[in-house]
């Protein structure tokens, strides 16, 4: 019985995940594109948190959907100069997508503080947490060991601190790539 | 309620074959999304749906790994999924960042984002 709520939820989950990345690219408003493809963040990190992976499927959302869309959300409203008049127009029932997402997110963050009140704990709810905190993989804790010990089997600080140097090199990249001259030259930088 | 890794013997979908078609399909969503698309900014979505895609298979491997020729099973590998995965999750924001700063400056030079725009070698 168990069996069967799983594959059904994955079955689900994969069918929402690839019907919204189908989406994304039927979609001919780019605005509307960029939301599809948020929205298809959320039954993928259903699907990590079904293989163990909390901190994956979080920090997907969070980077994923919190970081890079939200770039590409202001590069689309700086760009495609035509979003502005759409968005104009539907403001109100973006205003009340904005405030339903809203409420939801303060539901997930007041989540926790009410669990911790009502003297509960993550593995009342899920024991396979507990079970995996004993075993130590899933876990943030050990992922963070693996990253910032130096030992023989756990060599990863290396590429940890290299890995800092190349988002410091794609930074100072992207502001050379666009920055622009002083009055009187034009927009381009110059070939070199 | 029987222990989770019971259970995942059990199903017969959410397997290692299960979420490597998911991936797959991903995958293959994003490449069609590369190659047709017009709008550049649409094209960099779909780099990062490309960049999930690998993210999933990766982690796929993590969960259910292929012992190797003599039978043993590397136990770490879900740790180490988990860190190859946070690596090309850095990647990508990396490179959606100056993918969207080449945008900015050639729509600076053409005031559009039609890829038809880019289609001669000079000018």
């Amino acid at each position: 019985m168990e069996a069967v709520l799983v594959d059904t939820l994955f079955v689900v989950a994969a069918v929402l995940t690839i019907g919204l990345t189908m989406a994304e690219l039927l979609l001919k408003n780019p605005v509307h594109a960029s939301l599809a493809l948020i929205a298809s963040f959320f039954p993928l990190a259903v699907i990590y948190f079904m293989m163990h992976l909390p901190f994956i499927a979080v920090v997907q959302i969070l980077v994923y959907g919190g970081a890079i869309m939200v770039l590409f959300t202001f590069v689309i409203m700086m760009v495609d100069l035509s979003s502005g008049d759409y968005l104009k127009k539907h403001r109100w029932s973006y205003r009340a997508l904005g405030f339903g997402a809203g409420l939801v997110v303060l539901g997930i963050t007041l989540l926790p503080i009410f669990l911790i009140f009502s003297k509960l704990n993550a593995t009342d709810i899920v024991p396979e947490f507990a079970a995996l905190a004993e075993n130590g993989y899933g876990g943030i804790s050990e992922l963070g060991l693996a990253m910032f010990q130096d030992s023989a089997s756990n060599h990863y600080i290396l590429s940890f601190e290299l890995l800092a140097l190349l988002i410091l090199t794609g930074v100072i990249g992207a502001m050379m790539l666009i920055r622009r001259l002083r009055e009187g030259q034009p927009d381009t930088p110059p070939q070199s | 309620m029987e222990n989770f890794a019971d259970v995942l013997q059990q199903t017969k979908l959410f397997t290692l074959p299960g979420v490597l078609i998911v991936a797959a399909i991903l995958f293959g969503i994003g490449c069609i999304g590369v190659v047709l698309k017009r709008n550049i900014i649409v094209i960099l979505m779909s780099v990062e749906v490309i960049l999930n895609a690998i993210n999933l298979a990766i982690l796929a491997f993590g969960l259910w790994p292929i012992p190797g020729l003599d039978g043993s099973l590397d136990t770490r590998i879900h740790l180490d999924s988990q860190y190859f995965v946070l690596i090309v999750i850095a990647v990508a924001a990396v490179e959606a960042a100056i993918g969207l700063a080449i945008l900015v400056s050639v729509f600076r030079t053409r005031r559009q984002v039609d890829t038809r725009s880019l289609e001669q070698m000079e000018g």
